[in-house]
């Protein structure tokens, strides 16, 4: 399949602007400056688990315990806040609790060599299981206004929790763009054997990434915590795949190597908009899971026409 | 060398473990309960199991073993749960239904190996049941229809003037969802100055319900109330309505009379929640499987009590 090359690098963008277009004009209350800002805010904690997942993705791992991780960084934060731990220090305790469960994740990856599908996939049980366990199952709430403005709150506009998201989603891609140690991920997800005769750390930098993922997780869990007013066990489920299909939309290949986090974005705020708009048109949340897997298979689609053709 | 003993070990302890099994040594002392709910991360199935099990001990003898699936809406591993009990030879079950169609099968099996299956909470699909022949001995629980119906004329009752009204329904396919929303809608069918402008599933979950209800408001701006099917999801409608600066503008009604909404309705946030008393389910669960162990006769059909929790009595229901 040919594709004209304009139109096969803007393609998510154009499928983004085509979608909004299409559903503001089935109801036009769509467009509203309200509802665009609820997109932002709805997509955000989906988004910054996202980026966390483009690094692990670009090194060619995978992370499938972020969700769980938002459930036990956020019933973390949760019980601090209620036993009257400052607000700043139990936000940094629920972040260095999730870097550490992904340090976790990270040591066992690299050191006992350990597939990172099969190392997730138990940590998201086990997180998911410590999660529960804190509480017996029960929500906490009853938290500080000063924490309940971070979710609920915002600045000329922009609510904070999509303020936030922005701001690592420009980190992410000046760290990874700008950098050398952008350059060195995709190098160990282009190629781990050649990047390691290179001379790189393989170890090291994919550890790495596996502690941002989990600070990640844990960010969109103070947020999420913050915005529903309450710290669930049951929060963040299946979370990770959410996450995955923003990144895979995006444009990131799941052998690694390729991935950016201006893909990443769109891919958020295009599951974000299907989201929304369905719910707006009143469409079965059923019907959404359908149109989101079957756009999942389309950009991916697209995108490997897009690598052919730019060969 | 010690490998070899280690394994020996292993197969002398798994030979045991069998052949016990095959003789029914574990069978002998007292009356076994298998009691399988949902799910327990959620306080309601936590009050009702642990009200089962203050039940269990008032008999000497009588043991109580209790399992649940991870996730409410994961009726496989339910099945599996049932599975496991029926394969330890349990007297008796008491099954909460992840879902009303898909428990079937394994209420089937435990027919098969002559285990009577009490239902509570929420009921199995007759019709289905009857057509693959399953039987069960009764079903203990509220109903959830006379429930929907409460809170519909709790909303009536609240919004004199008319409006539109909103509701947040659970996992469909499942009886209590559909049982809900049609008590809720069978009760506005007499009140034609109330419009349903928007009705979506939620999951149960809170921020489902805070996304599909901000998203509701920005299509329906002028909402008056909105029902949620349990408090999970009308918790997560009251965020959307503060986070959109409506507060205490909308009627909120929601179900099950968990804490946090106890809470929500002390302090004047939430409107009203329909009671379900899960402690009385789980009770009349265990009660009444004893009974059906001993032989003796027991109704198809236990009603327990649903009530309107409003500020008027929330005090009541701590």
């Amino acid at each position: 399949m040919k594709v004209p090359r304009f139109l096969a690098r803007y393609a998510l963008l154009i499928s983004l602007v085509v979608l909004c277009m299409v559903i503001g004009f089935l109801n036009p209350v769509f467009l509203s400056l309200d509802n665009l800002t609820n997109i932002l805010l709805q997509s955000s904690v989906n988004l910054i688990i996202a980026l966390g997942m483009t690094f692990v993705i670009i090194v060619g791992g995978i992370d499938l315990s972020v969700g769980s991780l938002v459930a036990l960084t956020g019933m973390t934060l949760g019980l601090f806040l209620v036993h009257g731990v400052a607000v700043p220090v139990a936000i940094l305790g629920a972040v260095l609790l999730g870097a550490l469960c992904g340090g976790l994740n990270g040591i066992v990856i690299t050191r006992w060599r350990v597939p990172a599908f099969i190392v997730t996939l138990g940590t998201m049980s086990a997180a998911r299981g410590f999660a529960l366990m804190l509480t017996s199952g029960r929500s906490v709430s009853g938290f500080p206004t000063s924490f309940l403005r971070l979710g609920n709150g915002g600045i000329v506009g922009l609510p904070f929790p999509a303020l936030v998201a922005l701001v690592l989603a420009a980190l992410c891609a000046i760290g990874l763009r700008g950098t050398v140690w952008g350059t060195y991920l995709y190098a160990i997800g282009g190629n781990s054997r050649a990047a390691w005769i290179f001379g790189l750390r393989v170890p090291r930098y994919v550890l790495g990434v596996y502690v941002l993922s989990g600070a990640f997780s844990a960010i969109a869990a103070v947020l999420l915590t913050s915005r529903i007013a309450a710290a669930l066990p049951t929060a963040g489920t299946l979370y990770e795949l959410d996450a995955i299909a923003a990144t895979v939309i995006g444009g990131a290949s799941l052998s690694g190597g390729s991935g950016t986090i201006y893909g990443t974005v769109l891919g958020a705020l295009l599951i974000g908009v299907l989201r929304n708009g369905l719910s707006i048109l009143n469409v079965s949340s059923y019907v959404q899971q359908v149109l989101i897997g079957g756009i999942i298979i389309v950009a991916v689609a697209i995108e490997m026409a897009r690598h052919r053709s730019s060969e | 060398m010690k490998w070899r003993i280690l394994k020996g070990t292993i197969l002398a302890g798994l030979v045991t473990g069998v052949l016990c099994g095959q003789l029914g040594c574990h069978r002998q002392n007292g009356i076994r309960i298998g009691f399988v709910v949902t799910t327990l991360s959620n306080p309601y199935f936590v009050t009702m199991v642990n009200a089962a099990k203050a039940e269990a001990a008032k008999t000497p003898g009588v043991q109580l073993i209790v399992q649940a699936p991870d996730q409410a809406v994961q009726v496989g591993q339910q099945i599996d749960d049932v599975d496991n009990l029926i394969a330890q030879h349990v007297n008796v079950l008491c099954i909460v239904p992840a879902d009303s169609k898909g428990i079937l099968p394994a209420i089937a099996k435990a027919n098969q190996a002559g285990i009577p299956v009490l239902i509570l909470d929420n009921k199995i699909d007759p019709q289905l049941a009857a057509k693959e022949g399953v039987h069960t001995v009764t079903y203990i629980g509220s109903d959830n229809f006379v429930g929907g119906k409460m809170a519909g004329e709790y909303m009536i009752s609240k919004l004199p003037k008319g409006g539109d009204v909103a509701i947040l329904e659970g996992v469909s396919g499942v009886d209590a969802a559909n049982q809900r929303k049609a008590g809720f809608l069978a009760a506005l069918a007499s009140a034609p100055q109330l419009h349903v402008v928007a009705s979506q599933p939620a999951d149960w979950d809170r921020e489902k319900g805070l996304n599909v209800f901000q998203n509701m408001l920005q299509a329906h701006p002028n909402i008056k109330g909105v029902f949620g099917s349990n408090d999970e999801m009308a918790l997560g409608a009251l965020q959307a309505i503060h986070t959109a600066g409506k507060d205490h503008k909308i009627v909120i009604v929601g179900y099950d009379a968990i804490q946090d909404s106890l809470n929500a309705i002390r302090k004047g946030d939430m409107d009203a929640t329909i009671a379900q008393l899960p402690a009385e389910v789980g009770q009349f669960g265990v009660k009444y499987a004893l009974q059906v162990v001993n032989h003796q006769a027991v109704p198809p059909n236990i009603p327990t009590e649903v009530k309107l929790v409003t500020a008027a009595n929330v005090a009541s229901f701590q």
